[in-house]
């Protein structure tokens, strides 16, 4: 092999001086974002971004009869507290009668509003809330076996 | 239950160890002083920030070397022009003057050749690992090493026959 010559000369190449100097004098350094990590968090927050909306599209309000809510009598309940808990900013209307306390605008967090029912018409009594994403409808029944409302999601 | 033993060394120790070994193997790839020192210098600190476990030192001095030669094949694969080596250029790492002049002739003759036929002159007949050992450090079978070494030669003959 014509290249055995060259063995001693290339045994013989010794490593420079300053090449020491690089390499165990360099000061640990931070180690910077690198590319791939960005593009890797910019990906987490598109998804995030998009995946939210959808998760909060899922997600209900929360509307309760109040406890103190009548529980006599049909013809003496026409007043109906609803308690709202709201994780986003909503509107809410009623098919039936209107809700006292309450001027139209979006509201959010936990709210009591008074509903006031016209119970010659029972039969209709449904509340929207309606957010961004979507409008979630619960129906107002009366029970006449235990003199009690309720409301229920449809 | 077996325990795998594990060694650590110290990056001065691994620098003191193989540096030059190291050095003349990125040098005589890429037949430039900074892109040497800059394979060198990139293979030492990743060493440094390794964080594999190694089995003995032949391991750690193995995993430098593939380290290294993959340093030195993204180097050349983005250089565009063919390297020389001057003397003048090696002479603070090469005391000799004859040897300077006959290391300048063995990357002249190197100079050619596709990277994969450098890793296994290099490593075979410089560094003296054999055909099996190659074919550890480089990844490929023995069939291929020896097929390379075999082609490798035929060029640098070519090559030394073209020169005279």
């Amino acid at each position: 092999m014509a290249g055995y010559k060259y063995s001693d000369a290339y045994k013989s190449i010794k490593a420079p001086a300053d090449l020491a100097v690089k390499v165990l004098n360099r000061k640990p350094q931070k180690k910077a974002f690198s590319y791939k990590s960005l593009i890797s968090i910019a990906a987490c927050i598109i998804i995030l971004v998009s995946v939210f909306p959808m998760y909060l599209s899922f997600t209900d309000p929360d509307v309760n009869i109040s406890a103190s809510a009548p529980m006599t009598a049909r013809y003496i309940g026409t007043q109906i507290p609803v308690e709202l808990s709201l994780n986003r900013r909503s509107s809410v209307t009623v098919s039936n009668g209107s809700l006292e306390g309450y001027n139209g605008e979006d509201i959010k967090g936990s709210v009591t509003l008074i509903w006031n029912i016209n119970i010659e018409v029972l039969n209709d009594c449904t509340l929207t809330v309606t957010d961004d994403f979507k409008a979630t409808v619960y129906t107002l029944s009366y029970n006449e076996n235990n003199d009690s409302w309720s409301i229920n999601k449809n | 239950m077996d325990f795998q033993k594990h060694i650590q060394m110290s990056l001065t120790e691994a620098f003191e160890r193989y540096s030059d070994m190291l050095y003349r193997l990125a040098l005589t790839h890429t037949a430039n002083r900074e892109d040497a020192e800059d394979a060198c210098q990139d293979v030492f600190i990743r060493y440094s920030q390794a964080k594999q476990h190694f089995k003995d030192d032949e391991h750690i001095k193995a995993w430098l070397i593939r380290v290294c030669i993959n340093r030195c094949h993204d180097i050349s694969r983005h250089r565009k022009i063919r390297m020389h080596l001057d003397i003048d250029e090696i002479r603070d790492v090469i005391a000799d003057d004859t040897k300077a002049e006959e290391y300048v002739q063995l990357t002249e003759i190197l100079a050619d050749l596709p990277a994969k036929y450098k890793d296994v002159i290099i490593l075979h007949y410089y560094e003296g690992y054999s055909i099996e050992e190659c074919t550890r450090l480089l990844g490929i079978s023995l069939s291929a090493v020896k097929m390379r070494l075999m082609r490798a030669r035929d060029m640098m003959k070519e090559k030394l026959t073209e020169e005279g």
